[in-house]
């Protein structure tokens, strides 16, 4: 096979979107008993739009962070993608599959990794789980035996994976589903929130060996989470997701850069200083000079927060300074009422 | 048919690894396994006594003496065993736990039959050593009743129950699919297993409205009743047009409900 | 007092929220104990049983079905609680688990009589099984219902407790409850095994769980008798509960809060 053609099957999109809705109906109940009564005879229906027609590709080896708040639309598009959900319209192929087929030539190729659930079996220990997963998805021995050296060898879970799953830790345990998940060199991998709920030392680690994965086998990876530091260190690409609809797709600099203004600067004072004095350098947020405590939050400048920092450490009778990134919810909400990039 | 021999002998190693490690599990609690094997003991042990103060007062019930009751009663209770071993335990869990926790996504995602996938996940082993004792007394009560029974009716008899234990399959995962409907529904599951519990009785004692129910929609006659009745060679005819009709029956009313349940179930789950 | 009475609030609602499993629940129990009538009417057909009509077999059964619910639950979440470490999340509070478990039990179970009360009997009616007790019979009747529960709920507290030493108190459980059913009459009508067993059973609290109350209420007893009965199981509840204290207590002590 030439270059040339391999460059274009590389740059066919292996993931197509298309006007992609998928609506549910909820029934609304009041609260307390008498509500519960009520609702025996009368009940109330409103129809939630999860995804509300949004169109994207991505394409192989692609890492791409899908970002939103609770409730965005966010897994319900990795369900419909991995074949889960049945869209209520729109398009959708995965590797040239519709997904709602459930083909086990498609199930074959893909993994999800949902970080609230799990498939390692409770009271086994995961080389159990790894086995089972193995005759499932009709892995070769030597294969096997391959891929899980390396998987274990990147995630240095030798030690553990003969143990108990129920006596590991949460982190132990995330390792161990991203294995079982992965023994089968899927193309295309789905994670949803995969380092939910883990230490900061965990979700370095866990990042790395994704970052990892993907460089080795050009796997295509589609990432969603609430943790900002997740999508800035793997994706180069976000689409970002809101109440359903698809509000921004691009580099994920340009939203840092463009929308992700500020920095948040919060302070503690040794002793009491003056509004007027804080406000030259910056917007405050908040503040608090209570009687044995005196706290400040100000938004500074991305660009010149380093050097706010500097200047206020200099001129004012700071205890303590934190310098912190605006929560992704504060990015998303601007991105939102900015409009569409 | 080459396709679905590939995909049987696929899911048969699938299904080996699965056994593999229950046992393995079982082994690691050995306590447990013999506690529990002991409380399947006590349960049907309550149903034998009721039988046997039944035959204290009768010698004969809807035309079945002593010790063919005693067979239809360790018949019952080998199939409660094997479907307690093959997928009892998976379809309550999936009623109970699977479909309400979002956990049944993961059996979907799989290469493999769903149905396969979630109902036969959990093999309940406990139940070996009380359906090998009920085994040993149905062997016994056959050889008791050698008389009544000939070769042909034997093979008639294992091909039967063969069928009637797959429409009994059939008939609970259809019954189990109302799970993609209602949030919490393992108590239908629940009363069919408590529904069963009168299988180790004669269907014909109960009236006529109840027979044909336990013939047709809470099919319980075909865990024992149907198959123990060919075997000692009552009303053989009527018992295999039953199974001729009901078989493909099931058959198709467990895929419609199946593939709708399915569908229903991806609409409902976010 | 106020925290239970919510308690019992609560489980109102959630009942109401899963109604279709709680009648199918209810269903499954009324059900098939009353069925039992009609495998005992089919041997009556065959013979005559002493001891026994037609008529009596079914309203047996019929309040057999009634009485099942007030021995016949689940402490399973008591054994979850304590294998899943989730227990420590009620200790912390300031209320007392042993009550939280019998009122949130108490709300299904009274639930489940008064639906059975409610159909059951006006089908007794219809079938032509219709009878008149006298006030007191039903007085009696009516008082043996919240001893049943008491007890009942006390052993299957103590026997669930047995998670904080053993893996599976489930399976003990399960074995104490066909145990419970088959001497309280449920299957058979005690009156049918031998009258040794019959004697001695009266001192145990098994019997006056459902087969006293039934028979009092069938006019089968003397008052005398049903009288007995409640002084026996209120005593074998005075046991229970100091049983279950011990347990508890010590069981909290050995509690090592491991789990998720």
């Amino acid at each position: 096979m030439s270059c040339a053609t391999m460059e274009l099957i590389m740059s066919q999109p292996v993931i197509q979107v298309k006007n992609l809705k998928r609506y549910f109906k909820v029934y609304k109940k009041q609260p307390g008993l008498w509500g519960s009564v009520k609702s025996l005879f009368k009940r109330k229906y409103e129809t939630v739009k999860a995804v509300d027609d949004i169109s994207f590709e991505i394409k192989q080896g692609e890492m791409v962070g899908f970002i939103g708040q609770n409730g965005a639309g966010k897994t319900t598009t990795l369900k419909v993608l991995s074949g889960l959900l049945y869209p209520t319209e729109g398009e959708v192929g995965v590797l040239d599959f519709d997904p709602w087929d459930r083909k086990p030539e498609f199930q074959k190729q893909f993994a999800l990794v949902m970080g609230q659930k799990n498939q390692l079996w409770w009271d086994l220990p995961a080389m159990e789980t790894f086995l089972l997963n193995k005759a499932i998805y009709e892995i070769p021995d030597e294969q096997f035996a391959k891929t899980l050296d390396k998987l274990v060898d990147l995630l240095k879970v030798k030690d553990i994976i003969n143990i108990q799953v129920r006596k590991l830790s949460l982190g132990q345990r995330m390792k161990c589903e991203l294995i079982a998940a992965l023994l089968h060199n899927p193309k295309v991998l789905f994670l949803d929130e995969p380092t939910i709920g883990l230490d900061v030392v965990m979700q370095k680690n866990l990042r790395d060996f994704i970052k990892s994965y993907n460089q080795e086998f050009k796997a295509t990876i589609v990432l969603t989470s609430h943790y900002m530091d997740d999508v800035k260190e793997l994706c180069e690409r976000a689409i970002i997701i809101d109440k359903g609809k698809l509000i921004f797709d691009g580099k994920l600099k340009k939203i840092i850069d463009k929308y992700a203004r500020n920095k948040i600067l919060s302070l503690v004072f040794s002793e009491e200083v003056s509004e007027k004095e804080l406000k030259k350098f910056g917007q405050i947020k908040d503040f608090n000079q209570g009687e044995s405590r005196y706290t400040a939050t100000l938004l500074v400048s991305r660009k010149k927060a380093a050097q706010m920092a500097s200047e206020l450490l200099k001129q004012l009778p700071i205890e303590d300074l934190n310098i912190e990134e605006p929560p992704i919810e504060a990015i998303i909400r601007e991105v939102f009422q900015s409009g569409n990039a | 048919m080459k396709q679905l021999a590939f995909s049987f002998r696929r899911h048969l190693r699938i299904y080996k690894h699965i056994l593999s490690f229950t046992a393995k599990y079982m082994m690691a609690y050995r306590v447990s396994f013999f506690i529990r094997s002991l409380h399947n003991i006590f349960y049907v042990a309550t149903f034998f006594i009721v039988t046997l103060v039944i035959y204290q007062h009768t010698s004969v019930l809807g035309g079945w003496v002593k010790d063919e009751a005693i067979l239809l009663f360790s018949l019952v209770h080998i199939t409660y065993g094997i479907q307690l071993f093959l997928f009892m335990r998976g379809v309550e869990e999936f009623m109970r736990l699977r479909i309400k926790s979002g956990d049944f996504d993961l059996d979907l995602l799989k290469p493999v039959n769903s149905q396969f996938m979630a109902f036969f996940r959990t093999p309940w082993i406990d139940s070996v050593i009380f359906t090998l004792i009920v085994l040993i007394l149905f062997i016994r009560q056959t050889l008791i009743l050698s008389h009544q029974i000939s070769l042909t009716s034997f093979i008639s008899f294992v091909v039967s129950y063969l069928l009637c234990l797959i429409i009994w399959y059939l008939v609970l995962v259809s019954y189990a699919t109302v799970s993609f409907y209602v949030t919490k529904s393992e108590q239908v599951i629940y009363f069919i297993e408590k529904a069963s519990d009168f299988a180790q009785y004669p269907t014909n004692i109960f009236p006529k409205v109840i027979q044909q129910a336990f013939l047709t929609i809470l099919p319980i006659a075909f865990v024992a009743y149907v198959p123990s009745s060919i075997l000692l060679g009552k009303d053989v005819q009527k018992m295999w047009t039953m199974i001729l009709i009901i078989l493909p029956i099931s058959f198709i009313i467990n895929k419609i409900a199946w593939r709708e349940g399915l569908k229903r179930y991806s609409s409902a789950s976010s | 007092m106020k925290k239970y009475l919510l308690v019992i609030k609560i489980t109102a609602q959630e009942i109401l929220q899963y109604r279709f499993n709680f009648l199918i629940h209810v269903l499954k129990y009324a059900l098939s104990i009353s069925m039992m009538a009609l495998v005992w009417l089919a041997v009556q057909a065959e013979t005559n049983i002493e001891g026994l009509t037609p008529e009596s077999t079914v309203r047996y059964f019929f309040f057999a079905a009634i009485l099942y619910g007030l021995s016949n639950f689940h402490t399973w979440y008591v054994e979850e609680d304590i294998k899943q470490g989730r227990l420590s999340k009620y200790l912390t509070k300031p209320y007392n688990y042993y009550l939280f478990g019998f009122t949130n039990q108490l709300t299904y179970t009274a639930t489940e009589l008064i639906i059975k009360l409610l159909v059951m009997i006006p089908l007794l009616e219809f079938f032509g099984f219709n009878f008149t007790p006298s006030l007191a019979q039903i007085i009696f009747f009516v008082f043996y219902m919240p001893l049943i529960y008491v007890f009942s709920f006390l052993t299957q507290f103590t026997v669930a407790s047995m998670s904080f030493w053993l893996k599976d108190a489930y399976s003990l459980r399960w074995v104490s409850l066909s145990i419970s059913r088959f001497l309280a009459g449920i299957i058979i009508p005690l009156n049918l095994l031998p009258e040794k067993f019959l004697n001695f059973s009266f001192f145990l609290p098994f019997q006056h769980l459902a087969y006293t109350p039934i028979q009092v209420i069938q006019g089968n007893v003397s008052l005398q008798y049903a009288s007995q009965g409640m002084l026996i199981l209120s005593f074998w509840i005075a046991i229970a509960w100091i049983i279950k204290e011990k347990t508890w207590q010590k069981g909290v002590h050995s509690y090592e809060a491991i789990g998720i």
